[in-house]
């Protein structure tokens, strides 16, 4: 079957249609009906509790914030060393939002991916399988988000920035073969490999434009061979060997 | 313009293919019947509240639609019935054997769509039977334009192959 044939017959599905009365009934239903919202806000006087607590804890309030800030900071020591799936996670991950101040968006999203990278490696050479599903949601998560931010870049249309972006999305590549060598099975990522084919694709309009050398000219015909079998990681393989030359 | 009358055109235009985008993921009449009620009723009470800002309905209202398909999963269990024999064909031909052929055809393709995975039977649904454009599909599934794309592909590759299985079954 051809896929123009296959398409057809897809569209037979349009047969598919509701019962003309429950489409009239339904409407009749819809429109002619006003719900009821009830709303039942209790309200408790939130300000004279909070006032009557502060008047009980004053006392005690300067060494109640001593002791909390220690156990704070205990408590961000040890979430450094957390991953997915334990208690102190999210502790981790809020501490990793806050850098998100002081290095620049692109770099802080590459960054959490390969975090996340790390906490799967440590949860493979620990063999804590029960961290690995969060573990391996919160890796594809990240990486989704890194393939989102890189389609609505509007900066990757510059050549150098291109070219930086590639390296970036090429070391994640290899950092991900190197987690499921330990075993571990990460299912693809169709954000992550739709924004590899835009990439890869503005690569080789760039190389089309370049003088190239006759073994760079070959590379581009495998470069194109790759995109179309759907080896992406090879494609962008080739790509960073032509730009290193 | 009165809101009622904004949203009833808006019904008009959409229930066969709200109906049918549910119908094909419940394979019920009934629950297609119900959940397509509902999604129209929720879609009626976010415009009252708020239609200015919903300036895609046909994206809201699927997107509506896949929520309650998922809540109804979720609490029913997940039980495909391969029923064929509840689907209201409209103008069917006077011809036995070409009524046959095309309900052959026709039931080849509504059981191997539903053997596809979520995404890929959601995709096909919009961009094939629904004419969704890509950057619509990108909307409401909260994907790229190229994700959409690749995902269409490999959901066109896959339809083909779980047909071709059916076949050698048969």
């Amino acid at each position: 079957m051809t896929e123009k044939d296959l398409i057809a017959k897809i569209k037979e599905l349009r047969q598919i249609k509701p019962r003309q009365n429950w489409v009239i009934l339904t409407k009749q239903k819809i429109l002619s009906e006003e719900p009821e919202f009830v709303r039942g806000w209790a309200s408790v006087g939130f300000k004279e509790i909070l006032a009557g607590m502060k008047f009980i804890f004053s006392h005690k309030l300067a060494f109640a914030t001593l002791t909390a800030i220690f156990v704070l900071i205990g408590t961000f020591g040890f979430a450094q060393n957390s991953v997915p799936g334990d208690l102190l996670y999210a502790v981790k991950k809020i501490t990793e939002q806050t850098q998100r101040t002081f290095i620049p968006e692109k770099e802080f999203n590459i960054k959490i991916v390969n975090n996340r990278l790390d906490d799967l490696i440590k949860i493979a050479q620990n063999n804590s399988f029960k961290n690995l599903a969060p573990a391996i949601n919160e890796f594809q998560a990240s990486v989704s988000e890194v393939a989102r931010k890189i389609a609505k870049d509007e900066t990757k249309n510059n050549p150098d920035e291109i070219k930086k972006i590639v390296k970036d999305v090429k070391n994640i590549e290899k950092r991900t073969i190197e987690v499921k060598s330990f075993g571990i099975q990460i299912d693809e990522n169709i954000e992550w490999d739709g924004m590899l084919v835009e990439l890869i694709k503005l690569q080789v309009q760039d190389l089309e434009k370049r003088t190239l050398l006759p073994e760079q000219i070959e590379s581009l015909k495998e470069i194109k061979a790759d995109i179309e079998a759907g080896k992406y990681s090879e494609a962008l393989e080739k790509i960073l060997e032509i730009n290193q030359n | 313009m009165n809101l009622q009358k904004e949203f009833s055109k808006i019904y008009d235009q959409y229930i066969d293919q709200i109906y049918r985008f549910v119908f094909i993921k419940v394979n019920s009449q009934e629950i297609a019947e119900d959940l397509a009620s509902e999604t129209f009723l929720r879609g009626w009470e976010s415009f009252k509240k708020n239609h200015n800002g919903i300036d895609n309905p046909r994206a809201f209202l699927y997107q509506i639609a896949r929520n309650l398909i998922i809540d109804h999963y979720r609490e029913k269990g997940r039980a495909q019935l391969i029923s064929v024999d509840t689907v209201p064909i409209v103008d069917p031909c006077p011809n036995l054997e070409e009524v046959t052929q095309i309900k052959s055809d026709f039931d080849l393709i509504k059981s191997a769509l539903v053997n596809l995975n979520e995404d890929y039977q959601e995709c096909i649904i919009w961009h094939y039977i629904d004419d969704l454009s890509i950057p619509e599909i990108a909307r409401i599934t909260n994907k790229s334009e190229g994700a959409v794309r690749v995902m269409l592909h490999r959901a066109l590759k896959a339809l083909k192959e779980e047909i071709e299985n059916n076949h050698q079954e048969a």
